[in-house]
């Protein structure tokens, strides 16, 4: 009986003794974790390796907040994996989510179950080394009601060591793209997009060997090739497929209208891979990557090339911003109306904005993408200026009439740059640059100092604005009478006559102040053009309120009767002929407000009239017909109390 | 002409003898006898003036007052004549809707003596006690009006020892009244207005004329504002006398009206106006 026992004693003893001491290095932690912008809870083993806490085992953080979910949305996540001392390996999971709830639950197996609705992000796979390898899936489900309704995206890669192996393919919910590699993780032989709905193709990218040679697409059953890399190129280079592959693209096939759908796939895909690389950085684990290759034409850039490029960009840079500065000033923009000088060059800036800062801009992205290595300099040329570059002479408008008038700068004899080489595009730059420059400064007596400018550029602004409210009022007026037409007329010469006014004044102390006052004026014209255009409406609505509905024993009817005549004829035959006189001929920035208040205010007047006693109010207005008199008797009855 | 006179004057005396007998079975005073043939006085004159009053007292009361001042032509003073009556009407009424009211009042009426030569009472009190039902219908851009009037009267003759007879009048009226220069009675709108009245009268003293009155009447009036119309218009009528149904009278009256419905209430009570069934 004892043998067999002590037979399995000794190895069962072993063993736990092992796990023992393998046990007392892993610790587990459970609280909470901030991973880069990730904070939720955590649950993860992790050992202590030269005083340092490295994750070693299973790990899970992961975030839902029932709370925020039942207010409004909630924006979810949940990492699971495993780590192998520091670097990430084995099966991993990355979700991300964002749901809304119909707030309806209901209760099964003693668990509380509230519906949601939103979008589920989950990306799988296995990782070794930090890198994927095997099959990774990243798919993007629109959930309804907790239930699956549409697949949005889903890509489909095989890894090897993060290289991708064989084929993938990327679908969202009305195409899918499909291509292959070569072992190494080049990109190889005929990428195709098509629609799930249709058989056809619609875009093919062809590949050789890396090198992508042309892209197909096809639009209302027209197919159009597109060559994109030749084998000509002196060097070839080979690098990853991504951002920077793809701008390199974008500038190639920048003629075509055609937005590539393969690469906005391909990009979406890797904003995803992107995603899960951040998560697993910011913790410690790196080289998550979707290393697919492509080869592209290399041009290296020498030391002077680079040079110049620098100075391009940063020549640009200044040009952008004072053409910016000139093209956006609003003072400029009202200046320009009256100022012939100022007009000019307001043009020769838009125009050297447009023919010389535009394919510069262009230029300089390139730069920025660090994708110009990968082109012919010479072609870039052709590309950015087709009919070669702007000439030094600026020929633009240089009033309302359209008299052409010619701009260049007093030093243009030392300018060249008809080559077709990065210098003479720094010189066409430092051209446009020196040219930007000198309109600033001969505009610099209309462009003031700047803080006082901006407040007057705020407030030129709003009395455009003002103005221009003004003028669509008194636009359409046709339809109302003859008196009504002059006053409204009035209106606006008024507040054309303040606007000529301000535009006069230089100091801009004075110039500031009087703005205030033409910015008041101008609104107040505003208000009062309304009030003036309402009154025909008032008129009706006063006679309505004072029209009794009256049953008439002897006809056996009801007859619209007009009740305190003598009111609403102060109203129509003494008070609006004077507030309509006053608007035509007396007016002024002083009593506009006062006219305007005048007219808001006997119409209210006159409503609260309607049912008080005003026997006496009717006997007075028997005899009066001073409109001021007039005004006062109203003032004065308004006031009593309601009979 | 002529001859026709003399042939009816020579009528009237046959008639005169034979109904003699037949009457003195009848009535203890002078008999009557009726004509063969319906005889039509010449008609006569009349001008009357008449107010209406329609004064609100209430959401749903009126208060009705007519004043009638009624000349007719006499032997001295023909066409316009003088004072035959002076015709107080009064009654309260109540608005069942906007197309139907009723009213329940009393009349006094001051009739004078317009015969010249007559040596009796000038001025005699005449009393009734009437009721009246309205009907009021849209017809097109007209109105028509159904009108109901029963009165209770007692009158007394103008002789120094007449007694008071008591008689039922029954009146039916109809009447249009048709916008000229509008196409509604409003304010500001003339219209004419063609009516037609009968009116039947029952008691112990109507013997052999229940007719009493048939009145044709044509007027134009004018609607100055919602509480104040005129009118004038012709009225032509006939009806058989009380003390011979044989015998028809015959009137041509000129009419002149004028209607005023004021409202004394104050301004809060006034507000729901037409709004009597809220």
């Amino acid at each position: 009986m004892i043998q067999p026992f002590t037979k399995w004693l000794f190895p069962l003893l072993f063993l736990f003794a092992i796990s023992l001491s393998f046990g007392q290095q892993r610790k587990s932690y459970e609280g909470p974790l901030k991973v880069g912008p990730y904070k939720g809870k955590a649950n993860y083993q992790y050992t202590i390796i030269d005083l340092d806490t490295v994750y070693d085992g299973d790990f899970l953080l992961q975030k839902s907040n029932l709370e925020t979910l039942m207010q409004n949305e909630d924006a979810t996540f949940r990492f699971a994996g495993y780590f192998d001392k520091g670097i990430a390996n084995g099966p991993w999971e990355f979700q991300f989510g964002e749901f809304q709830t119909s707030s309806q639950s209901r209760v099964v197996d003693n668990e509380y179950r509230v519906m949601v609705s939103g979008v589920q992000e989950t990306g799988e796979g296995n990782l070794v080394n930090g890198k994927p390898d095997g099959e990774w899936t990243y798919t993007i489900n629109q959930i309804k009601d907790s239930e699956i309704e549409k697949i949005l995206f889903k890509s489909h890669f095989t890894f090897d060591s993060g290289v991708p192996q064989q084929n993938f393919q990327i679908e969202n919910d009305s195409s899918v793209l499909v291509g292959r590699f070569l072992r190494d993780g080049l990109a190889h032989d005929e990428w195709s997009y098509y629609g799930t709905e249709t058989v056809e193709d619609i875009e093919n990218w062809f590949f050789d060997d890396g090198l992508l040679r042309t892209v197909q697409v096809k639009s209302d059953r027209v197919s159009k090739e597109i060559s994109i890399f030749d084998k000509n190129a002196p060097q070839y280079k080979t690098i990853q497929l991504d951002d920077r592959f793809l701008s390199l693209l974008t500038a190639v096939m920048e003629d075509n209208v055609h937005k590539s759908h393969i690469a906005g796939l391909l990009a979406q895909n890797l904003g995803y891979y992107q995603k899960i690389n951040s998560v697993l950085t910011h913790l410690d684990s790196k080289g998550f990557a979707n290393d697919t290759q492509v080869k592209v034409p290399f041009y290296p850039l020498d030391s002077t090339q680079i040079q110049t490029l620098e100075q391009i960009v940063a020549d640009y840079k200044v040009a952008a911003e004072i053409g910016n500065s000139i093209l956006k000033n609003s003072h400029l923009n009202i200046v320009k109306r009256t100022d012939q000088e100022a007009y000019f060059f307001y043009n020769v800036a838009e125009k050297i904005n447009k023919d010389f800062l535009g394919p510069l801009g262009k230029l300089v992205g390139y730069q920025n993408d660090d994708v110009l290595q990968f082109q012919d300099i010479s072609t870039v040329m052709q590309r950015l200026w087709p009919n070669g570059k702007p000439p030094k002479d600026i020929k633009v408008k240089s009033n309302e009439a359209g008299d052409i008038r010619t701009f260049s700068l007093p030093s243009s004899e030392e300018f060249g740059y008809d080559g077709n080489d990065l210098l003479s595009v720094a010189a066409m730059g430092t051209y446009a640059k020196m040219s930007l420059e000198y309109i600033k400064g001969s505009l610099s007596s209309r462009l003031t100092n700047e803080e006082q400018l901006q407040i007057l550029n705020g407030i030129e602004e709003e009395l455009i604005a003002i103005n221009d409210n003004l003028e669509q009022h008194v636009d359409s007026i046709s339809h109302l009478p003859n008196g009504y037409v002059a006053a409204l007329e009035q209106l606006q010469k008024l507040a054309d006559s303040s606007l000529t006014m301000y535009a006069d004044i230089k100091n801009p102390q004075e110039k500031l102040a009087y703005g205030n006052e033409a910015k008041l004026c101008l609104s107040q014209l505003d208000s009062l053009a309304q009030t003036i255009k309402g009154i025909p409406a008032q008129k009706e609505h006063i006679k309505k309120e004072y029209t009794d509905a009256v049953w008439n024993p002897f006809m056996a009817n009801v007859m619209a009767e007009e009740v305190k005549k003598r009111i609403v004829g102060a109203y129509e035959n003494v008070l609006i002929p004077y507030f309509l006189n006053v608007a035509t001929e007396e007016l002024t920035c002083g009593n506009v407000g006062q006219l305007n208040e005048q007219i808001v205010d006997t119409h209210q007047k006159l409503l609260e009239l309607r049912y008080k006693d005003t026997k006496k109010l009717e006997r007075k207005l028997r005899r009066e017909k001073r409109p001021i008199e007039v005004l006062k008797l109203l003032n004065q009855h308004s006031n009593t109390k309601n009979q | 002409m002529s001859m026709r006179n003399n042939s009816s004057s020579l009528l009237v005396v046959v008639l005169l003898t034979f109904g003699l007998f037949g009457t003195l079975k009848a009535q203890e005073s002078e008999p009557e006898v009726l004509p063969e043939t319906s005889q039509y006085k010449d008609p006569k004159t009349k001008v009357w003036f008449n107010t209406y009053g329609n004064i609100r007292i209430g959401k749903r009361f009126f208060w009705d007052a007519q004043t009638h001042f009624r000349f007719e032509e006499t032997k001295n003073t023909p066409f316009m004549g003088q004072i035959g009556q002076i015709y107080n009407r009064h009654a309260i009424g109540y608005i069942i809707s906007k197309k139907t009211n009723v009213s329940l009042g009393g009349v006094v009426r001051i009739n004078f003596n317009t015969d010249e030569e007559s040596e009796d009472r000038n001025m005699v009190p005449e009393w009734r006690i009437w009721h009246q039902y309205q009907f009021a219908m849209p017809f097109y851009s007209a109105m028509l009006y159904h009108r109901i009037r029963i009165e209770h009267r007692w009158t007394q003759g103008f002789a120094e020892d007449s007694e008071y007879i008591f008689r039922n009048r029954w009146r039916y009226m109809f009447r249009a009244k048709i916008p000229l220069n509008d196409t509604k009675l409003q304010p500001k709108t003339f219209y004419v207005s063609p009516e037609a009245e009968l009116i039947m009268q029952s008691g112990k003293e109507v013997v052999a004329s229940p007719m009493e009155d048939l009145r044709l009447t044509t007027t134009i009036g004018y609607i100055a504002t919602p509480r104040l119309t005129f009118a004038a218009g012709v009225m032509y009528s006939q009806g058989q006398e009380r003390y011979n149904g044989g015998y028809y009278q015959q009137n041509w009256t000129l009419r002149f009206h004028v209607y005023f419905s004021p409202d004394f209430r104050r301004v809060k009570n006034k507000l729901p106006d037409i709004h009597l069934t809220d």
